[in-house]
């Protein structure tokens, strides 16, 4: 599927084929079939600063897509946008549309609340409720009206926890505080408390770069069985994390979303000198 | 027009094998060329020398080798860098080739004992000569990352091609006439051989420089 780019400079490219640094127009895939979320002309302000600049995108079914840049580049902002978190920020402003479902969220009749439930998050640092393990994963389906009964909550909780790959860890210690589970396991449990709501997407930010390699493998493993269930759009600095993760990758630049394409393209052969600088460490 | 890297150790390694590439190409033509002056002479100390010293050129390929594992493990290299790192450790195959061909030129060179020259010794003096000056060639546009020489060279590659057809059939004609000639003829036809897989094998360079700079390495799309 093919749109009409929006009114950036036209693409100049180098002698080499790839598209030049001055150039801030999109390269690549942005639009595929069937996604799951569109987002289209998204603009988002702080106060006046202007943090992202006209991006469109699509968020595809059971795929990972990653989104990568350096520091300040909008790439968690743009994250954000995707459930709505900025709202918390007073002055930020977010123009655009992103739907989901054919729903623009940012629509007055949505539930920001439930729209939260379908488009999860997880953030850099673990944070668990200071509640039972057990709680911790319940809270969300109570608070939704997810459920009638204890046996029903006792299920959720138990494949909410199995899907996040931590059942054989906790099973036996429910009732304990989740703040006393390690790094790894406090993170596996805050996606578990995520998949509990029953989401569509899962939004993580960072999720990794607080814990050590083998925490972080576990996770990587993890994410790679949840893209069967859901769509997850992760922002994370580290490349070799990107291209492990996902299929597909997102770079930005100062606000601009410069390439988009397959993740195995992305890391051999960009088309946009700024990503090369960028994924080669010639950036600056 | 690649930048430099943050990391400064990255760009000096990355240079270094460059470096190593250019002095293994320079030692393949040395090696080719000693070969046709050998070929030129009937000169049998000259070849066991270059056959000798075709060890060196192996031992070149093995450090290249070596500094590219030890880029991939320590650098992990992505795009660009991936691509050239990738691309040297081929170009070093492809060099390690030529030299063998060059090495195989001279074995062949003590076969022809002193049967007199032939035309069809001249078509291998053409071909030789277009495959140095094509090895030059390609290392100068590996040294530039220049794909429009790199497409230069690997159109000539067909020139060497000819002119094996045209051995090959000035040699039978040879071998039907002067049977007596047929075992020189033989050795004229390996010799002849090896310039042209020579040709082949810079061939492939030229590619690799294609590949290296725009990520495909089919080069008729630049040509």
């Amino acid at each position: 599927m093919t749109e009409p780019q929006s009114l950036k400079p036209k693409l100049k490219p180098t002698a080499d084929g790839r598209v030049s640094r001055d150039n801030r127009q999109t390269v690549g895939d942005q639009f595929i079939d069937n996604p799951r979320m569109t987002c289209r002309d998204v603009n988002v302000y702080y106060a006046d600063k202007q943090a992202i600049n006209n991006v469109s995108l699509d968020i595809g079914s059971n795929e990972v897509i990653s989104m990568i840049g350096p520091s300040g580049c909008g790439k968690s902002t743009f994250l954000r946008c995707l459930n709505r978190m900025n709202d918390t920020i007073d002055t930020c402003r977010v123009t655009g549309e992103i739907k989901m479902d054919g729903h623009n969220i940012y629509s007055n009749e949505i539930d920001v609340v439930a729209l939260r439930a379908q488009v999860g998050i997880v953030f850099q640092k673990p944070n668990p409720f200071p509640k039972s393990i057990y709680e911790n994963i319940a809270y969300g389906p109570r608070i939704h009206g997810l459920v009638e009964n204890k046996t029903e909550m006792d299920e959720i909780v138990e494949t909410s926890i199995k899907r996040a790959g931590l059942w054989e860890e906790v099973k036996d210690r429910l009732d304990q505080p989740g703040t006393g589970l390690s790094g790894g396991q406090q993170q596996r449990l805050c996606i578990a408390r995520t998949i509990a709501v029953g989401p569509e997407v899962i939004l993580m930010d960072e999720p990794c770069s607080a814990l050590d390699p083998i925490a972080t493998a576990i996770i990587e493993d993890l994410i790679d069985e949840l893209r069967q269930h859901f769509s997850i759009a992760i922002v994370t600095h580290s490349m070799q994390q990107a291209s492990r993760v996902s299929q597909r990758t997102a770079y930005f630049h100062l606000g601009d979303l410069i390439e988009v394409g397959p993740t195995s393209r992305i890391f051999t052969s960009p088309r946009h000198e700024l990503t090369e600088d960028y994924i080669t460490g010639r950036f600056g | 027009m690649a930048k430099n890297h943050i990391v400064k150790s990255y760009d000096h390694e990355l240079k270094n094998l460059k470096l190593k590439i250019l002095e293994m190409g320079t030692a393949c033509g040395h090696q080719l060329s000693e070969a046709v002056k050998s070929l030129k002479n009937r000169d049998q100390e000259l070849t066991e020398k270059i056959i000798a010293e075709d060890a060196k050129v192996n031992a070149l390929q093995h450090e290249v080798e070596q500094m590219t594992i030890n880029l991939l493990a320590m650098r992990q290299p992505l795009a660009i860098d991936l691509r050239n790192v990738v691309a040297n450790l081929k170009i070093a195959s492809d060099l390690e080739r030529i030299a063998d061909y060059a090495a195989n030129m001279a074995r062949h060179v003590n076969e022809l004992n002193s049967m007199p020259l032939s035309d069809s010794i001249n078509i291998i003096f053409d071909m030789a000569d277009q495959a140095l000056g094509m090895l030059n060639d390609v290392l100068g546009a590996y040294q530039e990352l220049n794909i429009e020489q790199a497409a230069h060279v690997w159109r000539l590659d067909s020139e060497i091609n000819r002119g094996y057809e045209e051995l090959i059939e000035s040699l039978r004609t040879m071998m039907t006439e002067q049977t007596g000639k047929i075992r020189g003829a033989t050795a004229l036809l390996f010799i002849g051989r090896s310039c042209e897989r020579i040709g082949d094998h810079i061939k492939n360079i030229a590619e690799h420089i294609h590949y290296i700079v725009t990520g495909n390495s089919d080069i008729r799309k630049s040509i």
